[in-house]
């Protein structure tokens, strides 16, 4: 009886894993990740999730938040030689993110969202999201004043508050 | 008492945390912040949904199939960490103590028994080693002022012990002061106990008028 559970739930979590790991690699990649070290990222990400059995069972929207925090995670510790100097270890995470969905976004609509921003608007949040680039790396590479780039981030993110308002 | 926070990161250094774009000086004032503040935590779970989503419609760039099976074949093997059970945070009174992430890498526990650097009287620092950025304690004697100055890029504050009061308003411990380029101030500690705060920057700090200006090389704040 076990056994079957066990399978179902190793069949369940490989669809996640076929849904996930390929989305979580292409951000890795995007953050400028060599692609055999995406690979081995991804790989430690999902594990990591399939460890915490109850979580992948959760919504999607959570289950993809969950592994943008590790795959960040995993990434800024792999960067820096200090580990774990500014966030949270998995463990804390995984108590954290327990809460209340009305924090989680809604994809499609976060989309549109996202599809109206200004072109500068969403320019700043693409490099800051995928390219994990500094406000101020973002003003050198644009050629924006570094006030710019932050009013444009600040006026993108009012854009999502506002998607979260609705959505509650 | 903890007081209550009044002062929080904006919402841009927020996200940007969020998004793993903060060079680790500063998003270290930042995590520490988070430790104890309500608030930004749930605005960081908005932010960290907002990345999970964005990351979620990629572009699927697949695997090789050779991962798929070694994965596989991993779901069999016994978990290899312990799921450590969580230790219920203290109920005693933190305000004044060195934050968890920080005390991890600092060298003593208390911060009286750092080993603090007078840079001019009535200042002492402490440099904290990190990969990008400056990231340092301040300890600044109860009552002293400090130099009028500005920065030229970003400098985010987070008072650990005491308090001040600049143009912005009064910052207590557990408040974060998030200022830019385009500020100018002149913190004067409290009273009644040295301030102890943590700072970090992605760019040194620009002071102003000709005694501050002389001391900037010394400072390097
Ligand atoms: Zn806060
Ligand atoms: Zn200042």
């Amino acid at each position: 009886m076990e056994r079957v559970a066990q399978q179902r739930d190793k069949e369940s979590f490989m669809q996640i894993f076929d849904h996930f790991s390929p989305r979580v690699n292409s951000y890795l990649q995007g953050q400028g990740v060599e692609a055999s070290a995406a690979e081995d990222l991804t790989q430690e990400a999902l594990l990591a999730l399939w460890n915490k059995a109850h979580l992948y069972k959760r919504e999607k929207a959570a289950v993809s938040t969950w592994l943008f925090r590790v795959a960040r995670n995993l990434w800024i510790d792999k960067l820096r030689k200090q580990r774990g100097i500014a966030y949270e270890s998995e463990d804390e995470i995984s108590e954290l993110v327990d809460y209340d969905p009305t924090l989680d976004a809604d994809g499609d609509r976060l989309l549109a969202v996202m599809g109206d921003l200004p072109g500068n608007q969403a320019s700043v949040v693409y490099k800051s999201y995928y390219e994990g680039k500094s406000h101020s790396e973002i003003a050198e590479e644009t050629g924006m004043p570094l006030g710019s780039v932050k009013s444009s981030l600040r006026l993108a993110i009012r854009s999502f508050r506002q998607h979260f308002l609705e959505a509650e | 008492m903890m007081s209550k926070i009044v002062h929080h990161p904006t919402d841009e250094t927020l996200y940007s945390y969020a998004a793993g774009s903060l060079p680790a000086a500063m998003a270290l004032v930042v995590g520490c912040h988070l430790q104890n503040c309500q608030r930004c935590k749930g605005e960081l779970a908005r932010a960290e949904s907002v990345g999970g989503e964005l990351m979620a419609s990629l572009e699927a760039k697949p695997l090789g199939n050779d991962r798929r099976e070694a994965v596989l074949a991993m779901l069999d093997e016994p978990s290899p960490e312990p799921v450590r059970p969580v230790v219920a945070a203290p109920v005693a009174e933190t305000a004044g103590e060195i934050p968890p992430m920080l005390s991890k890498l600092l060298p003593a526990e208390r911060y009286d028994d750092l080993p603090w650097k007078t840079i001019v009287p009535g200042m002492k620092q402490l440099k904290i080693a990190c990969d990008e950025g400056d990231a340092f304690l301040l300890r600044i004697a109860a009552g002293k002022k400090m130099p009028v100055h500005s920065h030229r890029g970003n400098e985010l504050t987070l008072i650990l012990r005491g308090g001040y009061s600049d143009a912005l308003g009064k910052f207590n411990a557990g408040d974060f002061a998030d200022l830019d380029g385009s500020v100018e101030h002149q913190p004067i500690a409290d009273d009644d106990e040295d301030c102890i705060c943590l700072a970090g920057m992605d760019a040194p700090l620009a002071f102003r008028g000709i005694i501050a200006r002389m001391l900037q090389p010394f400072i390097r704040i």
